[in-house]
């Protein structure tokens, strides 16, 4: 497996394809980030004409820049997990893996690790935006980081459910297309739990990754949300080792 | 070494092998020899574990492929049609990677490694990216990483095709020389081939043997081309 895992890490992380795509992605963060600053200061102006009216950092710049850094990673998280598996047997190189005598789990976890590890580096990156904001103005750094923190645990879920995809799908197109119809709809779910009632409403609550991210985001880490996200990349990894078994046994 | 009993693989409504028996002994060169479409890859992947029998039985040093797969996967050196190589990586970071994945490392990886390269006669690619290889280079490679971790079986599936004929020749002394040390399992559509390289030949047609016999006496290669005819004209 470690074979495997090193060999995954050198493509996932030290390719031209991922720095290029690190480039963009924090190319356009920091333009909304510039963006939100912007429009901070009439807003500053604004407050100061009103008694006892007071701005805050964290509400209006780092709050939306880290729910904006949450909906890039659904256009970039697709791109980074469909080569997984997927381009695997478009090169025709999956027979070395499923004839070598390591188990279906290794494979999935020796190809999900790399891409959970990808998408941390991401948003670790766009750490740099709040920290330098801190560094110059008075923001309150815990309620910064925590929603930094969410932006993590959102990114590596959507990129583990990504690996499953590509663990289904022959080409990579389909395999990032799926993953982007997948992770859209589970970003999406909770502004749809409110038109259903009662306990269909309480399950799409559940389910949906952003209702786990509220409280973390306050700075309240809770054992449930982060078994949420913990299972949900536990599941994926289980999946793609059951669609490897398949493979093996057709 | 390997025995396959009764064998027979359902693919949706084409029933792609029939009921087929046969045996390989230790340390030959055997010849799966048959027309395309007579079942030939199915059944090696078969017996290399990637897919798994509609009915029968396959064993490779007594191992069930089905019930003890993962022991079955140590013994065995695979080497598809297309041979299994990662375009980015170089020969040697192939190979390394390949003896990984059978639990190979170390300083026993480093000596696996140049034993292969210099077996497979790839030392002046050595450190060449594989998207760099030509087509003959690239099934050295495919060969020299089945046979890196000295599998007790090696299974080949069509392994010269497309080869000019300067690789051709040096493909099949490789062959040749693999069953010194390993069973070896050779699937052709090409007669010339299968009597070029291997010792005994099991012809199939349409998922059924027709032809299971040694080629060492001369009324033997002529039974099998008869059969061979037969059986291309057949599938045609």
């Amino acid at each position: 497996m470690k074979a495997l895992l090193l060999k995954e890490l050198r493509i996932q992380l030290l390719s031209v394809r991922f720095f290029s795509l690190l480039s963009a992605f924090s190319l356009v963060s920091a333009l909304s980030f510039f963006s939100l600053l912007n429009q901070f200061n009439p807003l500053v102006e604004q407050a100061a004409m009103v008694p006892n009216q007071s701005v805050s950092l964290n509400e209006l710049i780092i709050e939306p820049f880290w729910s904006a850094i949450r909906a890039l990673l659904l256009f970039l998280i697709p791109i980074l997990s469909m080569k997984s598996f997927a381009s695997e047997r478009e090169e025709k190189t999956f027979p070395l893996l499923l004839v070598a005598p390591i188990s279906s789990f290794e494979i999935a976890l020796a190809k999900l690790i790399p891409l959970i590890l990808t998408a941390l580096v991401v948003v670790l990156v766009q750490f740099s935006c709040p920290l330098l904001l801190w560094c110059y103005l008075p923001v309150e750094l815990a309620p910064a980081l925590m929603g930094g923190f969410g932006a993590m645990l959102i990114g590596i879920s959507y990129m583990a459910i990504g690996g499953v995809v590509s663990a289904f799908c022959k080409t990579q197109i389909i395999a990032g297309a799926v993953s982007f119809l997948l992770v859209f709809a589970f970003h999406s779910l909770e502004s749809f739990s409110g038109d259903f009632g009662g306990g269909f409403s309480e399950l799409i609550q559940f389910v949906s990754p952003n209702r786990h991210l509220l409280d973390i985001e306050k700075g309240l880490i809770k054992s449930s949300d982060v078994s949420y996200f913990l299972s949900l990349i536990f599941i994926s990894i289980v999946i793609a080792a059951e669609r490897l078994e398949l493979d093996r046994g057709a | 070494m390997i025995i396959v009993q009764q064998l027979s693989k359902q693919l949706g409504i084409t029933r792609v092998l029939d009921e087929l028996s046969f045996s390989i002994p230790e340390k030959c060169v055997t010849g799966l020899l048959g027309p395309n479409g007579a079942g030939k890859t199915t059944t090696i992947k078969i017996l290399s574990t990637l897919f798994s029998p509609t009915s029968g039985r396959v064993t490779i040093d007594g191992l069930d492929t089905v019930e003890k797969s993962h022991e079955v996967r140590k013994l065995l050196g695979f080497l598809p049609e297309d041979p299994p190589l990662y375009s980015e990586l170089t020969v040697t970071e192939q190979l390394r990677l390949s003896g990984g994945l059978y639990n190979i490392s170390g300083e026993k990886l480093n000596a696996a490694v140049r034993s292969s390269i210099e077996r497979c006669q790839l030392g002046e690619v050595s450190k060449k990216h594989i998207f760099k290889l030509s087509k003959g280079f690239k099934q050295r490679v495919g060969i020299a990483q089945t046979i890196l971790h000295n599998p007790k079986v090696i299974i080949l599936d069509e392994p010269t095709n497309g080869l000019d004929p300067i690789q051709l020749i040096e493909a099949r002394n490789l062959i040749r020389s693999l069953a010194e040390t390993s069973t070896v399992l050779f699937s052709s559509h090409l007669l010339q081939e299968v009597v070029e390289v291997c010792s005994k030949v099991i012809l199939i047609a349409q998922g059924k043997k027709l032809f299971e016999g040694e080629l060492a006496q001369k009324t033997g290669i002529e039974a099998l081309e008869n059969q061979f005819i037969q059986a291309v004209k057949g599938a045609i």
